[in-house]
């Protein structure tokens, strides 16, 4: 029979405090500097950086962050600038069409992409053959899914931005841009120096907004179920909550 | 911006148009896509596990033409060189065989 355990001998737990943050599945200082030591060169200091699963959720968040939201402002100011340029009659039919990819939720309309670009799909099958590769497969590679991610950020936030902006093309006073034609501007410097400087304040709401939406990207690696290529900080932060899991714990029977 | 203080070229006219039209496209399609691959026919649920169509004798008109057309359309899985002769086949003896 063995001895009583000492709960100062072998304790259940230990306090950790704040050690919890610096593992490898977190900060993982130890690992950074251990990266650090042995590289020989920043290329190969990165490569092992991406093997931890913080840096590697950082990568691809700040990745996504700073190359939709351009992208995104970008797409919209060009479909606001376009559409206000339309004939009347077609400009509702236009608008309403243009707000359709911000409508569906992005887990839906990531869902719908994904099957789009499968194998079997319109895009995957077109993809497949304008490559000449049957094989060729937008889900198997890590550098494609980041691809196909940041389309879906762009495509789902653009109509966003272009509802502002068109919002505050409205606003532009027509004096500016006729003095801007008497003087002998072209469009594109009418764009430039007199319909952007106008519209700074909401590229600025916009570019803020969207900072903060895809910062936090989360629903389109589920509906890409790219979990495997592409972990964001939030989803990381999910799985560390045990939120992936809480679906499929059973429920304990009530003692009474 | 009124359309009056707007007098576009000809060509910057056709970019706009042209780009909107493009714009418009790749904002709905998705949405089109899966609206069309929504509606299933009888014979959808006609394919064994193996790829063989089981087509009875006779099919009505509609489903018939939509299958040719599918067999077409890529993305859909229904290679055309399998069920393009087949389906043809079946389309004849439907036109020929009236019901009575």
């Amino acid at each position: 029979m063995q001895p009583a355990r000492s709960a100062q001998q072998e304790p259940l737990g230990r306090f950790v405090g704040l050690d919890i943050y610096f593992d490898r599945g977190h900060l993982a200082i130890a690992e950074v500097k251990e990266a650090w030591a042995i590289s020989e060169n920043w290329s190969a200091f990165f490569a092992k950086l991406g093997n931890l699963p913080f840096y590697r959720a950082m990568a691809f968040t700040l990745t996504f962050t700073f190359t939709v939201t351009p992208l995104l402002i970008a797409l919209g100011l060009m479909i606001a600038l376009g559409v206000n340029a339309l004939s009347e009659r077609v400009k509702g039919l236009v608008i309403f069409v243009s707000l359709l990819p911000m409508i569906v939720t992005p887990l839906i309309g990531s869902l719908i992409l994904f099957w789009m670009i499968d194998s079997r799909g319109i895009l995957g099958n077109a993809i497949q053959w304008m490559a000449s590769d049957p094989d060729l497969s937008l889900k198997a590679s890590t550098g494609l899914t980041w691809v196909m991610l940041i389309v879906y950020g762009v495509w789902h936030s653009a109509p966003f931005a272009f509802v502002v902006f068109y919002a505050g093309l409205q606003t532009l006073p027509m004096d500016q841009i006729r003095s801007a034609r008497i003087d002998g501007a072209s469009r594109w410097e009418q764009v430039r120096y007199v319909i952007v400087p106008h519209l700074m304040p909401l590229i600025m709401f916009v570019a803020l907004i969207q900072l903060m939406d895809n910062f936090r990207v989360l629903n389109l690696l589920s509906g890409f179920n790219a979990e495997a290529h592409a972990q964001s900080l939030s989803w990381i932060i999910f799985n560390d909550l045990g939120g992936r899991h809480a679906s499929f714990r059973p429920r304990r029977p009530h003692p009474c | 911006m009124n359309s009056a203080a707007n007098r576009y070229p000809a060509h910057l006219k056709a970019l706009i148009y042209g780009f909107i039209s493009l714009w418009v496209i790749l904002a709905a399609f998705p949405f089109f896509w899966t609206l069309w691959g929504s509606f299933k026919v009888e014979l959808d649920f006609s394919l064994s596990l193996t790829g063989q169509m089981h087509l009875p004798a006779k099919i009505p008109l509609i489903p018939m033409a939509r299958l040719l057309l599918m067999s077409v359309m890529p993305g859909h899985g229904y290679k055309k060189e399998f069920y393009g002769p087949l389906l043809t086949q079946r389309l004849f003896v439907s036109l020929l065989c009236a019901p009575r």
